[in-house]
């Protein structure tokens, strides 16, 4: 029993060690390659063969080969055999060639291998010899100058705020490898990235820039989009890479296998580029514009015309296109304060790749009307950047009427909102308008009335009024007290008025008027001179008051002698002859008292 | 001979058909405004203020509107600080300064005072100098007025009662006159500019090689406490103090 299995075991491993396929093809190592520069071309059969004939490869130099080799192997009891033949070629004139099929012998049969196409370009150098010498000593320093760099490619070298730019970090290599590893990531300041999922091939392409090939890969993509205006940059990317050198090698087996290689590893850094990021146009800008650039359009929905009070609308901006449709804000909606809005939700449908972000951003207005009646809710606009048309763009729906009937219970509801009183609720707050009425247009500022001459003299004129006051004042005050000294002053010339005109009186001989008039000047007389008022003005007053102003006793019997004579003779007519008595001591008595008193 | 006269009349015509009345551009430029034609508002504004040489409250107001409306709001500050030193009771434009200056990059919290010296700037902000001014004058003749009826009456209610009125206006007037003055500081006597240039490093002396002490941007207002050459003394209202370069002000 145990025998037929092991038979059985050792059959499928025969089978499997000769089931293998006869294959016999020819590679290139690579597709694309400069005029004069070496091309590896390999034939290799994975069996013993014999009779081996070579392709016509009239257009190619032919650099070295054919190298015949054969390798034998055992792995995992898997037995396997290579023969190859290699040749080194380079191309003589640019175009595409096909390398027709080689043949060999194998057993007694004969293989005929695949054609490979090739494609010869332009060569800066035509000398197959120069350019390897070039390569070899490249080769001792890696990946300077052109043989092995980074580049960041900018889609645009300059736009406004938001426009998007697509950056494309790309390894250029010289080296038949790509072996690399990010060392350090690009960080951006003042731009919102979005990045751009990569379909690498991890071979890379090949690639000609003036004239020499290169093996391309994408490192990194990214969508971004600039926050801010002025001179922005495109940060540098790291890398670290491995380039495989070929080293001149000692041993003559390495150098029939080839050459030697040496791997080394080589740090690079792309140049950061400079982009010129223009703030958005003054000129034109609409007042509801919040940032939105791109080729847009928008639409304005509401989703019901008419409700019941107290149920919801919803209000709908859809905004599609290309542009950065993730940076666009909910627009700011005026709408009738009576109408309850909630914070729209945001609803994205968006794409970010390489042809940029694409899609459509919604934004849904919930609105609640509590009370019935019929609300305009537009305007209702929004604005984008054109960047292509270098123009504003608005999407505006004038009026969006919404009709709302009155639903149960929404009293209730308006009450509870206006309790707050009669105050008016701020809703937002706004410049004042200008003022349109007509203005006095001078040409000259108005002057400051403080501390000007108006305002002195204005100040100035209160105390001058208080002075003229008082001076007034004072002025009234010394008249009423000097009236008395005055009088007495004046006493005696106003009694020699009174007697001239008695004298006249006298010549004419009218006693009557002569006697009253002698009688008044002297009473008038004393009264002045003694400071008495007339109605205290009598003989024992006279008397008393002449006694105290030390006049003689001769001479106040003669005032009332005189004085007894005047009454008397007023009243008792006839006694005439007198008269000139009369008036000489009126006269006298005058004439003594103006001597004795004085003051 | 006639040709010429003719020429030159026309001419003439042209000339005055060009150049419009500053009523003209008055009128014109509200009518742009209300159409939301800010810039060409503001441009006839500023050309009233420009060209024709006018000193107005309110054209000053209207342009610092469009400026705002421009978003330019350093300028919207510099001409309602402008509008408020020809006319300080021009209440709109001190809202309107007040809502412009939110916009600004800067925020200077004034040095904060003692509650009486609040009082009293406040007070005295409510009234315009020339208001205090003329305040002052009446109350000051009133009480020489109270003063006079009290030396000249009689009666004793009424002598106590205008001894107490004219104690009051004397206190009422020299309250009068030192707001008067204090306002007058404050405002007309001031030196005051609004920062243009972008961002501005105040230094601590006026070398461009000094320290730089802090920094400003514009639209902010300053008050200018020095000058030498082409540099000034600056202080904000937070106290800071320190040097710049004139070009980057513009004085109110």
């Amino acid at each position: 029993m145990k025998t037929p299995i092991t038979l059985l075991f050792i059959l499928v491993i025969q089978l499997i060690g000769f089931s293998q396929e006869l294959k016999f093809s020819a590679a290139l190592s690579r597709n694309q390659a400069a005029v004069g520069e070496q091309i590896k071309l390999t034939y290799s059969l994975n069996a013993m063969g014999n009779a081996f004939s070579a392709p016509d490869l009239s257009a190619f130099d032919l650099l070295m080969g054919p190298q015949q080799m054969f390798g034998s192997q055992n792995v995992n009891g898997k037995f396997s055999q290579t023969l190859s033949y290699t040749y080194y070629i380079s191309g003589k004139k640019p175009g595409k060639f096909t390398i027709g099929p080689a043949s060999i012998r194998v057993g007694n049969g004969v293989m005929k291998s695949n054609s490979v196409e090739i494609e010869i370009t332009k060569g800066t150098s035509s000398n197959a010899s120069n350019a390897q010498a070039k390569q070899q000593s490249n080769a001792s320093q890696p990946g300077n100058g052109n043989d092995l760099y980074v580049k960041a490619i900018v889609s645009k070298a300059s736009g406004v705020v938001g426009d998007q730019f697509l950056v494309t970090y790309k390894l250029y290599s010289r080296y038949a490898q790509l072996n690399y590893e990010l060392s350090k990531a690009p960080t951006f300041n003042g731009f919102y990235t979005e990045d751009i999922a990569l379909a690498n091939k991890p071979n890379g392409e090949q690639e000609n820039i003036n004239g020499q090939n290169y093996l391309t890969a994408e490192i990194k993509k990214v969508l971004v989009f600039p926050q801010k205006s002025g001179k922005l940059e495109i940060p540098s990317i790291e890398l670290n890479c491995v380039v495989r050198q070929r080293v001149q090698s000692q041993s003559i087996w390495d150098q029939m296998m080839g050459g030697g290689y040496r791997d080394a590893e080589v740090k690079i850094k792309s140049p950061a580029v400079a982009l010129d990021v223009k703030p958005h146009d003054a000129a034109g800008k609409p007042v509801d514009f919040n940032g939105a650039v791109g080729k847009l359009s928008a639409e304005i929905t509401l989703d019901r015309a008419a409700v019941k009070a107290g149920e919801a609308v919803n209000l709908r901006i859809s905004v599609s296109g290309r542009g950065n449709l993730k940076l666009i804000d909910p627009p700011a909606l005026n709408l009738p304060a009576e109408l309850e809005v909630y914070d729209p939700q945001v609803k994205d449908n968006i794409s970010v790749s390489s042809a940029g972000m694409n899609g459509s951003r919604t934004f849904e207005y919930l609105i609640i009307p509590r009370a019935g009646g019929e609300y305009n809710l537009g305007p209702i606009s929004f604005s984008w950047f054109d960047p292509e048309a270098r123009q504003y763009k608005t999407e505006t729906l004038q009026s969006l009427l919404l009709k709302v009937e009155k639903g149960s219970g929404d009293a209730v509801v308006v009450n509870r909102n206006r309790a707050s009183g009669g105050k008016t609720k701020a809703i937002n707050e706004d410049i004042r308008f200008i003022h349109t009425a007509d203005t006095e247009l001078s040409t000259e500022a108005p002057a400051l009335f403080f501390l000007s001459l108006p305002f002195f003299s204005l100040t100035a004129l209160s105390p001058l009024a208080f002075i003229a006051f008082i001076l007034v004042r004072r002025r009234d005050l010394n008249r009423r007290q000097n009236v008395g000294l005055y009088r007495m002053k004046e006493a005696g010339s106003m009694a020699s008025k009174r007697l001239k005109k008695a004298s006249e009186l006298l010549a004419a001989r009218n006693k009557d008027a002569f006697y009253e008039e002698v009688y008044r000047a002297l009473f008038g007389y004393f009264s002045d001179k003694l400071k008495l008022p007339m109605a205290e003005l009598n003989r024992t007053s006279i008397e008393a008051m002449l006694a105290q102003k030390n006049a003689s006793e001769g001479l106040i019997q003669k005032v009332l002698t005189t004085l007894d004579a005047c009454e008397f003779a007023r009243f008792a007519p006839g006694a005439s002859d007198s008269m000139n008595d009369v008036y000489e001591q009126a006269a006298a008595i005058i004439r003594e008292l103006e001597q004795t008193i004085k003051s | 001979m006639k040709k010429i006269l003719i020429i030159a009349f026309s001419f003439l015509m042209n000339f005055t058909l060009l150049a419009l009345s500053p009523e003209a551009k008055y009128n014109d430029a509200h009518t742009a405004f209300k159409t939301n034609d800010f810039q060409k508002a503001a441009n006839l504004y500023q050309q009233m203020i420009d060209e024709d040489s006018i000193v107005s409250a309110d054209v000053y107001y209207n342009l610092a509107n469009a400026y705002y409306r421009l978003n330019d709001f350093p300028s919207a500050i510099l001409f309602y600080h402008k509008t408020l030193k020809l006319d300080a009771d021009y209440g709109d434009a001190a809202y309107n300064l007040r809502l412009a200056e939110r916009n600004l990059e800067d925020k200077i919290e004034p040095v904060p005072q003692l509650f009486y010296i609040r009082w009293y700037r406040s007070l005295c902000a409510s009234l315009s100098t020339d208001s205090w001014a003329w305040l002052f004058c009446t109350v000051f003749f009133a009480m020489i007025l109270s003063i006079i009826f009290f030396m000249r009456s009689k009666s004793t209610e009424l002598r106590k009662a205008l001894f107490l009125g004219a104690l009051g206006l004397m206190i009422a007037s020299v309250l009068s006159i030192s707001l008067a003055w204090s306002s007058y500081q404050a405002n007309e006597a001031k030196q005051r500019a609004v920062v243009f240039a972008g961002s501005v490093s105040v230094k601590s002396s006026p070398v461009q090689s000094a320290m730089g002490l802090f920094i400003i941007h514009a639209g902010t207002t300053v008050e200018i406490t020095d000058e030498l050459g082409e540099w000034v003394k600056v202080k904000l209202e937070d106290g800071k103090e320190g040097w710049m370069i004139f070009g980057d002000l513009e004085r109110i």
